[in-house]
């Protein structure tokens, strides 16, 4: 099947897919439509919403018309969705590896075929990028791990991980910004809020944003502060 | 601080505003009031601005004691309501005194039902919405003891709505949506031909139904990559039995979904009681736009069909208690009333 496709989605919003399969390049296009639109609101549009490969277009139907903004989304991609973007920030996230923070460590090492100080060197070296956020506030998904990180989710459901958790399956890294339940294993946990609805910004992270994590001690975790974390040019 | 004194409340009652918008890319799913027309309906009879907030009921009503006087308003699926031991008819806007009580029982007919207060409860704000969104621990909830603020020096009138039933629809409008046409046509012929019953599965995210002809499931099954969902979205996954996605609904999902309900027939769904049939009628874009903007226009006509109450006095048990007071005293009425 050909892509992009564009498909209404309700009577007030629409779908523009860039993949049925997750990629990277299609991540890519749906970030970059979104950046695109972003800068250029067409009119009677209420809401953008970046996901895995597709960006949802909320909008007012009495201000504007499904045909409208299927016609602008498809100027938009004829016009090149290509290029990195080049103000993506970048944050170093400190993180604890193992222990009580990450109780799947051993498990998530061994269906790798490494050691547990491989999978961490292995984790922490990749930059990530934010590729959305979903399923809870402030939770987001971050890709890609190498290869050797295709491993699939669990097969129990966690009820409870705590805000930060570091949780892996299929490559990718879901990092929540609040507690939640979970079928993905927990290597690992940044001690720093993502999500927080007393400050500025109550999100610090978008889609788009890149993001290494950097292993340090139980001990150091409990002096980290994160309140400059995510406004610091890094 | 003068307000609304919760004495006892039962689970699902929630503090609902139009929601939160513009959030759901960072995860955050817009919630508000599941039942926008009744939500209208009270901001009329107080004349409110359309953005303020409100209690909604899930079933259950609940026992509240005035903080000072105070103008509420009543919407949404008919309870018993009690003024200490008065009677008061629903969907209408009443006065009460510092002390007393009001105590709403069980809802009839739908499920959804709305305490308004004059100029909106005064409640915390989480990302421009007091609407409470539990499991996101986002803006203050109900609990037992605390005053649900009131705007200081509002006035308004008795007045009432004339009822307009929406709740026992028949024919749920659907439009297609990006997985439609990968669910066998078996599948889709079934979803339009047959009934579906409303189960006890539901509440603010979604509402499960039973197929009335069988489960639809179908070899292969279906699954999509995480994308963004949106109020209405019917899903169907493994277990064949679909669910309506409501006002709490996850922002984003990987389940495949057969169409979508159509944005003028969401306030019905929600309000549909369990064991409730109906069947799924699939219209086009055109039709769904259409239903809307005459769902839109009869919301902003409500203010226009408030009546003021004409109480005859010799019915009024409490006739220098209470009448007098806010009626004649006050001086402030419509003069027509």
């Amino acid at each position: 099947m050909k892509f992009p496709r564009i498909h209404p989605l309700g009577d007030s919003a629409m779908l523009v897919q860039f993949d049925d399969v997750f990629s990277m390049e299609a991540n890519a296009k749906a970030l970059a439509l979104d950046r695109v639109l972003s800068a250029n609101m067409p009119m009677g549009v209420v809401e953008l919403v970046p996901t895995i490969a597709s960006l949802m277009i909320r909008f007012d139907p009495l201000e504007t018309s499904y045909l409208a903004l299927q016609e602008i989304c498809q100027e938009a991609i004829a016009g090149g969705l290509e290029g990195e973007h080049q103000d993506n920030r970048t944050f170093i996230v400190p993180a604890i590896y193992g222990g009580q923070d990450g109780p799947d460590l051993a498990e998530v090492a061994d269906l790798m075929g490494v050691s547990d100080d491989q999978a961490i060197a292995s984790h922490s070296e990749t930059t990530l990028q934010v590729m959305m956020l979903g399923f809870a506030p402030g939770c987001s998904y971050l890709g890609l791990l190498s290869e050797a990180w295709n491993i699939p989710r669990g097969t129990k459901i966690n009820p409870q991980v705590p805000a930060g958790a570091l949780l892996v399956a299929l490559r990718q890294v879901v990092f929540p910004g609040a507690p939640m339940p979970t079928g993905w294993r927990q290597i690992g946990r940044a001690p720093v809020k993502t999500f927080d609805v007393a400050r500025d910004p109550v999100f610090a992270l978008s889609s788009g944003d890149k993001i290494r994590f950097e292993p340090i001690s139980v001990k150091k975790a409990a002096f980290v502060d994160d309140s400059l974390l995510w406004t610091a040019e890094q | 601080m003068s307000g609304l004194k919760v004495v006892k409340f039962y689970p699902g009652t929630t503090i609902q505003d139009q929601g939160r918008l513009g959030f759901q890319r960072f995860g955050v799913t817009a919630g508000g009031a599941i039942d926008r027309y009744a939500l209208a309906q009270g901001q009329a009879l107080l004349g409110n601005n359309a953005d303020v907030a409100a209690v909604e009921f899930a079933g259950a009503g609940g026992v509240f004691q005035a903080v000072g006087d105070l103008w509420l308003a009543t919407s949404g699926a008919e309870m018993p309501a009690l003024v200490d031991d008065r009677p008061i008819a629903w969907r209408r806007s009443f006065y009460v005194r510092d002390g007393q009580r009001v105590e709403l029982g069980a809802a009839k007919g739908g499920v959804y039902s709305y305490l308004h207060i004059a100029g909106g409860f005064q409640t915390e704000i989480s990302l421009g919405s007091r609407s409470n969104f539990g499991r996101g621990g986002m803006a203050a909830q109900l609990e037992t003891g605390l005053i649900l603020g009131a705007a200081e020096g509002l006035t308004a009138n008795q007045r009432t709505l004339p009822a307009r039933s929406y709740f026992d629809r028949r024919n749920v409008y659907f439009v297609k949506g990006p997985q439609t046409d990968l669910f066998p046509q078996k599948i889709l012929d079934r979803f339009q031909a047959e009934e579906f019953t409303v189960t006890a599965s539901r509440d603010r995210m979604g509402m499960r139904l039973e197929p009335e002809g069988g489960l639809l499931t179908f070899a292969g099954g279906l699954s999509t990559l995480s994308e963004a969902c949106v109020v209405g979205d019917i899903q169907l996954a493994g277990d064949g039995r679909p669910a309506i996605l409501l006002a709490d609904r996850q922002p984003t999902g990987g389940y495949p979904r057969i169409g979508t309900v159509i944005s003028a027939h969401l306030a019905a769904v929600a309000q549909m009681p369990v064991g409730h049939k109906f069947g799924f009628e699939f219209v086009s874009q055109e039709k769904a736009v259409g239903e809307l903007k005459k769902w839109r226009d009869e919301i902003a006509g409500l203010p226009g069909k408030v009546q003021n109450l004409v109480r005859d006095p010799a019915e009024i048990a409490d006739l220098l208690a209470y009448s007098l007071v806010d009626g004649v005293i006050r001086g402030d009425e419509d003069e027509n009333s």
